[in-house]
């Protein structure tokens, strides 16, 4: 087992180096100049290459990309936000862990409320909880997030003032914007769930076991839910990463100051370092997530436990 | 069963479609649309201590440090955290008008050359005494990093007489470009800066009222009073220099809804920014606070212009079409649909705030008519239907909706218009490249007169294009008028007369208005007070005893 986790490790490395190689040349093809942006239209052609010279703009395109995954990987410096004028590495130290914070609460919310939901409405398939929860699923997928999170706003600020509205501080500030966020994966795996149990619930080896005379909350936690968690893991664990990139519309109706926030100013802007920096960031953590995610796909199968063990998945 | 479902998913269906339901869109071209009565709210005064006091700004500030570039948010707390060696409290003012801070005396030498003296008292935060070569260095400082275009260009050279004196020469002698000089650069102390681990970017020792003393970047800012401020003598202290309160905290809050319930909650007690949407639930419709609020309404330097392509590539380089398309557009209209009533017309391609603006120009230039706008297109040459133009805007809250509603005048006078939509750094670009639009909605700013729009518009010299920046025209009796409109010594009221008049005949490009902006304070405040561009200075502010 370690072996493999080594493996994946190790494996990250060209993956890392791929994506910040791929993120490097899509943002410099990508028209829009930061000079202009940087200087406004009233500079003058002279003054921008002045700032362009300045910015190391005007170097040969691999001599820049060099540096950069030089300084990025050996360094461990993203280079400076050409907006704001601090180091990326720093902005992202102190935006990451809000995002990773409200991506964890959401997503842990996702699968606490999502998850029981989905196995009872397979249980009580065609029932009226079955039915209602479903609904309540398709609700909860169509809705979107910035005007759930301004209703929550609405009712637990402005009429209840129970929960702060906006900013960074305590945990009291990360439950309406997880909230919001996570409402959409809640009846994602709700959905997901319910459908992964109602394919396992029709398996014979089901059919055996209670067969065999074993209770039904026997026969849900020993072999209905370890069979059908697979699919659930799997797609709990892009919801993860797609939390982690794309809570901008959260952060934004919320104001706190995470790394979509940061991402989406920087791509606007063309800062070109911030935006390389916040991917590389977003890619590695992503990658762990996913390690996380086949691990634990081996806890809870132990036909994949086996295959990790003598080393024929990787 | 099924039935008791289907009831139900129905009843849920028509609760989302009452939840979300919007009213029909009004007739643009009729005028105002009827607004529905705004919820009038209570202004609640929060429990903090009366010696502090809690701002919403609608933009993260980004750098702190004394040469950072301007954002939305910085323009908020750069008053309270650095000085300049004047400042403006009016549009318009000449050197000796403006409010003095560091400035001590300053004296035109000739008509590029000036002498200013600062005070011998000055002080940073960490207690480093400001001296000439200090004000030398910002202003080298500023002029380097780039993101001061005009200090770049129009700074010579500048010197260090004694200590307390410096000399500084400027390319040219523009209108405004002496008082630009003196209130645009943030002067820090030379050492105060090297010993910056950060370059003062989060952590600033500073020269202004306040210091500060948390940085939270993206959502929090919070400064202190500096006890130990230079300028002791009230009589000397410029208006930006005043400390009413012991702490201001800043929030970044940029979701407009999130704006008005953070004010109505009582968790701020000022916000620096209003939207148009949300300003009827604390402004009477006489301008005057609702409910306990008080209500500040500047226009600030800022326009939205329609700007022509004049170049041979474009249709629009012929002036009856130009024409025809300024008569077919209901300003008053996009003015209504687009901020609810929340702005006015302009006359010209200039912001109505500026000292030299003059409002007889409002009832002149183009009022909508589109049977007049047919005849001129007719004369032109087209046919309604004939002809299809580009319009380039970019991607902010509004421009896109002025674009629509602009194609839609136009389609109604026979123009087809094709709205091309693009990011800031695509439009940035774009802007420059006269063969990928015709038309353009663009801000433009000023720094105090309606002729330093008209220069960064019209201006052909220097221009990237070669024509002038935003028509791409050239023309050389515009050019020529320009320079008397702009000159130091030429500017007056017939040459400015003189170029309004030119430009209006000619049509290079067509104002379309000025957007109110609106700070709202609780009863913390009795009087708000905002830079001559808009922003509200929290500390230049009077608060309740």
């Amino acid at each position: 087992m370690w072996k493999y986790i080594g493996k994946r490790l190790l494996w990250m490395i060209p993956i890392i180096l791929l994506v910040a190689v791929l993120i490097f040349v899509i943002m410099d093809f990508v028209p829009g100049d930061p000079v202009t942006i940087m200087l406004g239209s009233s500079a003058t052609q002279e003054e921008m290459e002045i700032a362009r010279e300045e910015m190391g703009l005007n170097r040969p395109f691999f001599v820049r990309l060099g540096e950069y995954l030089y300084h990025a990987f050996f360094m461990l410096d993203l280079g400076t936000s050409y907006q704001t004028s601090t180091p990326v590495m720093q902005e992202l130290v102190q935006r990451f862990p809000r995002t990773l914070i409200l991506s964890i609460i959401s997503m842990a919310l996702a699968v606490v409320i999502g998850l029981p939901i989905g196995i009872y409405a397979a249980m009580h398939r065609n029932s009226m909880a079955d039915r209602f929860s479903m609904m309540m699923s398709l609700l909860g997928v169509s809705m979107p997030s910035f005007w759930l999170g301004l209703l929550l706003v609405l009712l637990f600020a402005l009429k209840l003032g129970i929960l702060p509205a906006f900013g960074v501080g305590g945990l009291s500030y990360y439950i309406l914007p997880a909230l919001s966020n996570a409402f959409g994966g809640i009846a994602g795996v709700a959905r997901q769930s319910r459908s992964s149990v109602l394919d396992v619930l029709r398996a014979d080896f089901v059919t055996t076991a209670r067969a065999k005379g074993l209770k039904e909350r026997q026969v849900l936690l020993k072999h209905i839910l370890p069979n059908s968690l697979i699919p659930v893991i799997t797609y709990v664990g892009s919801i993860f990463g797609r939390m982690l990139g794309g809570t901008l519309v959260i952060e934004q109706v919320f104001s706190l100051p995470g790394i979509g926030n940061y991402m989406i100013l920087a791509i606007n802007n063309r800062d070109y370092p911030a935006v390389q920096g916040s991917v590389i960031f977003c890619a590695i953590t992503f990658s762990i997530i996913m390690l996380g995610v086949d691990l634990l796909y081996a806890t809870i199968d132990p036909r994949i436990k086996a295959q990790y063990a003598s080393g024929k998945r990787r | 069963m099924k039935k008791q479902s289907m009831w139900m998913a129905g009843a849920l269906l028509a609760l989302c479609f009452a939840g979300c339901g919007k009213k029909a869109p009004e007739n643009i071209v009729t005028g105002v649309p009827k607004q529905k009565e705004a919820v009038v709210t209570e202004a609640k005064t929060s429990s903090r201590p009366a010696n502090e006091v809690v701002v919403g700004i609608p933009g993260e500030y980004g750098d702190l440090s004394p040469f950072g570039g301007n954002s939305q948010g910085r323009s908020y707390v750069k008053y309270s955290l650095w000085e300049t060696l004047t400042v403006f409290n009016d549009f318009g003012q000449s050197w000796d008008q403006m409010d003095w801070i560091l400035a001590k005396d300053i004296k035109p030498i000739d008509d590029v050359t000036t002498d200013v003296e600062i005070y011998d008292y000055i002080y940073d935060s960490n207690g480093n005494q400001i001296k000439a070569d200090d004000v030398v260095w910002s202003y080298e400082q500023a002029a380097a990093c780039g993101k001061f275009p005009k200090v770049t260009s129009n700074l010579k050279s500048i010197e260090a007489l004694d200590d307390y004196h410096v000399r500084m020469i400027l390319n040219g002698d523009g209108l405004g470009d002496l008082e630009y000089m003196l209130s645009y650069v943030a002067i820090a102390s030379k050492a105060s800066y090297e010993a910056s681990s950060d370059k003062m970017s989060n952590h600033p020792v500073t020269t202004g009222p306040y210091m500060v003393e948390e940085s939270v970047p993206g959502s929090r800012l919070v400064l202190v009073k500096n006890e130990n401020y230079w300028q002791k003598d009230d009589s000397k202290k410029a208006y930006t220099a005043k400390q009413p309160v012991d702490k201001i905290t800043f929030n970044v809050i940029k979701e407009t809804a999130q704006m008005a319930i953070a004010l109505e909650t009582g968790a701020i007690d000022v916000a620096t920014s209003v939207a148009s949407s949300e300003i009827d639930r604390f402004m009477n419709a006489d301008g005057s606070g609702k409910g306990g609020f008080l209500v500040k309404s500047t226009y600030g330097g800022m326009a939205l212009m329609l700007d022509f392509n004049c170049d041979p590539v474009s249709p629009l380089s012929n002036q009856l079409l130009r024409q025809a398309i300024s008569y077919a557009i209901d300003r008053k209209g996009i003015v209504a649909a687009v901020l609810k009533g929340k702005g006015e017309t302009i006359g010209t391609p200039g912001t109505r705030a500026s000292s030299d603006y003059n409002p007889a120009w409002d009832a002149i230039d183009y009022p909508y008519n589109p049977e007049k706008a047919k005849e001129l297109l007719k004369q032109a040459g087209y046919k309604e239907g004939q002809l299809k133009i580009r319009l380039m805007t970019e991607q902010t809250a509004e421009q896109p909706l002025v674009a629509q509603l602009i194609q839609a005048y136009l389609s109604d006078v026979g123009i087809e218009v094709q709205v091309l939509s693009y990011d800031n750094a695509l439009f940035s670009q774009y802007r420059f490249q006269p063969d990928l639009f015709d038309m353009m909605i663009g801000i433009m700013g000023t720094s105090g007169y309606v002729v330093g729009a008209w220069d960064l518009q019209f201006n052909s010299v220097g221009s990237k294009s070669g024509g002038a920046a935003a028509c791409f025209v050239k023309d050389p009796k515009l050019q020529s008028l320009l320079e008397a409109a702009k000159g130091k010594n030429t500017h007056s009221k017939e040459t400015v007369e003189a170029f309004a008049t030119y430009q209006r005949e000619m049509d290079y490009g067509l104002g379309l208005y000025c957007k109110s902006s609106f700070s709202v304070s609780n009863s913390k405040l009795t009087q708000m007070v905002c830079h001559p561009f808009g922003h509200l200075i929290t500390n230049a502010c009077t608060f309740a005893e």
